[in-house]
């Protein structure tokens, strides 16, 4: 009984998540759904690089396919706008944006089969250039260097991130960024399910004892280098999910922020988070992502935090600093990050 | 019933090593078959040869009709031979069941699209390999340590996790590698039975790695003894005991002509 309540225990926090737009502002909003984002493509990354031992940098590459990918799906022709779309509808452009980061992984799975762990990482680097590059020079695309505009998506009419037909729940209006944190909440609800099932079922099972011992895997059956290119498509499917979410947040998405600091700024959610564990990405992957916006939002009122770009100490940089002190302190204290901490107040909840 | 194994002519080279040399030997359906020798004679090696982790530079390995030699291991997993390894390679974090699972791979179907969406069949074919598993555990005895995680079980249950591992893969013909190795003697009488039970009540043929020469004695119909990757004696226990070459290899060409043949060299290989 207090087992089954134990297990059920994560669900309820879905609950606060469904209030939430009543009660805060657009502002806290999206740093919610930025940060659900994250838990996303960490989820993916937690997937690769915990369950199945490959280190992949390549995952802003993915990212960045999804949500440029749907951009341009998306939209539009429209006259005097500088990049060019294929103008499909909306949701069916998000899915085939999620589709186009599989395919992506794909591309690379021959090296993903066999390359094996931090080697595979290396590899994967050269994804991370080669998106930057091509981000930033095919302008008809991407935008180029400007950047471009992302469409709202929306279903039969009803704009699931925007503001039209109009919509009033207990005397608030529901804008964009309401009605993207529901779509937010179910896309994250929708992965961890899928995320977890994998990791326990048979797949995850498989990839584990590839991790722990390719050989042994080869003699159970298992198609090792089939395996290890499915993972990678798999966690790149996830990042495409994270980038078409961000894309949607951002409303206009720009090269900059797919880099090679994004990609290490997933490592960091899943070393935190506790590597393998797809509840300790999410939590990872919140911290991570809303961490510098929260201190960003609070800046004036931290008085020793210095605005950006005069040279001190300012929200970002605060932020780096927590991230590392917690990368250290993960790794020295508790190697199963907050899902180990997690898993202690589950046995807890379970002896009280 | 099952098949007969057979390797023939089978070299491996490693660089200018030869590691298995022109090395023939069958094993006949339903018997327990050891592979013995000193240190280095090859017995390893030729288990890797047989589950597809090396490729041999020449000769063949057959499975019944079927040609085993070129396969990659998963293939050669399909083909019904088990392995267990002799350095532990279990997955220290998962629990016993799901270390157990992981062994129904090639008799399971579910994808990672399957397993995400949760449907009907996936869902089926873990309850039912679940139930299978948790049989084979009681028969090796850890049923009552199904959900706790590999690592933290005792140094003679995983080694039993590990035999229990190859026979989740349902097969028709089991290697393992020195199952006893590093046991106390009332654990290694434990693994000993375990093997014979094996073939008795599951009619699973056996190929033993073990240095425990009283166990292999004991428990083997046939014996294959290598040294320096060449075969120098073969046949059952008893004939095996009383080969010049054997005592040789084991304690030296001088020993081989003081030693009379009613001195067993199972007392002394223990050592080594």
């Amino acid at each position: 009984m207090s087992d089954r309540v134990a297990r059920l225990l994560p669900w309820l926090l879905v609950l606060p998540l469904l209030a939430m737009p009543l009660y805060v502002d657009g502002s806290w909003l999206i740093i919610g759904i930025l940060g659900m984002a994250g838990a996303i493509g960490a989820i993916g990354l937690t997937v690769l690089t915990g369950t199945a031992g490959q280190l992949s940098l390549a995952h802003a590459f993915f990212l960045a396919v999804g949500a440029y990918g749907y951009a341009f799906l998306a939209a539009g022709s429209e006259p005097g706008g500088e990049a060019s779309g294929l103008g499909l509808p909306s949701t069916v452009a998000a899915l085939a944006a999620v589709l186009l980061a599989g395919l992506a992984g794909l591309a690379f799975s021959p090296v993903a089969a066999r390359v094996k762990g931090l080697y595979l990482g290396v590899a994967s680097l050269a994804l991370v250039f080669i998106g930057e590059h091509v981000l930033r020079n095919a302008a008809p695309l991407t935008g180029g260097f400007n950047g471009r505009r992302v469409p709202t998506l929306s279903i039969g009419g009803f704009e699931l991130t925007g503001r039209n037909p109009e919509l009033v729940v207990l005397g608030i209006p529901f804008l964009e960024r309401e009605r993207l944190w529901y779509l937010s909440v179910l896309v994250l609800v929708v992965s961890i399910v899928v995320a977890t099932r994998i990791v326990r079922g048979r797949p995850g099972r498989a990839l584990r004892l590839m991790r722990d011992s390719a050989a042994a895997a080869g003699s159970m059956g298992v198609e090792v280098r089939r395996y290890q290119a499915s993972a990678f498509v798999c966690s790149s499917m996830f990042a495409g999910v994270a980038g078409v979410l961000t894309a949607l947040a951002f409303q206009y998405i720009v090269p900059q922020y797919f880099t090679l600091l994004l990609s290490v700024t997933f490592l960091a959610m899943v070393v935190i988070g506790g590597l393998g564990s797809v509840g300790g990405a999410v939590a990872g992957g919140v911290f991570v992502t809303a961490l510098p916006l929260v201190l960003e939002k609070f800046s004036t009122s931290l008085t020793f935090l210095a605005d950006p770009g005069t040279g001190g100490l300012d929200a970002t940089m605060l932020a780096h600093l927590i991230f590392g002190a917690s990368i250290v302190l993960v790794l020295v204290v508790e190697p199963g990050g907050l899902a180990a901490l997690g898993g202690r107040l589950r046995t807890l909840v379970r002896r009280s | 019933m099952t098949r007969a194994l057979t390797v023939e002519g089978v070299t491996l080279q490693f660089g200018g090593i030869r590691a298995l040399d022109d090395l023939s030997f069958t094993v006949e359906p339903g018997t327990v078959h050891a592979v013995i020798g000193p240190n280095g004679a090859g017995k390893s090696s030729t288990f890797n040869v047989i589950s597809g982790h090396y490729r041999p530079a020449a000769g063949s390995i057959r499975f019944g009709d079927t040609d085993l030699t070129e396969m990659a291991p998963h293939r050669i997993a399909r083909e019904g031979i088990g392995r267990a390894f002799q350095n532990i390679a279990l997955s220290g974090h998962a629990t016993v069941v799901d270390n157990l699972m992981v062994a129904r791979h090639r008799l399971t179907r579910a994808g990672f699209l399957a397993t995400a969406l949760g449907l009907p069949g996936a869902r089926r074919e873990e309850r039912i390999h679940r139930e299978r598993v948790r049989e084979i555990a009681d028969f090796v005895g850890l049923g009552g340590q199904l959900n706790a995680s590999a690592g933290t079980l005792a140094y003679g249950d995983r080694k039993r996790l590990e035999i229990a591992r190859a026979l989740c893969t349902e097969p028709e013909i089991l290697l393992l590698d020195e199952p006893a190795a590093g046991m106390p003697a009332f654990e290694k009488w434990d693994v000993a039975s375990l093997v014979l039970s094996v073939r008795e009540s599951l009619g699973i043929s056996v190929v033993l790695v073990e240095h425990d020469m009283p166990v292999v004695m004991a428990i083997a119909d046939h014996i294959t003894v290598l040294d320096f990757g060449r075969l120098i004696a073969e046949g059952t226990p008893e004939e095996v005991q009383s080969s010049e070459a054997v005592i040789a290899a084991y304690l030296g060409e001088t020993a081989a002509h003081d030693q009379a043949v009613t001195t067993a060299p199972s007392t002394t290989p223990t050592a080594c």
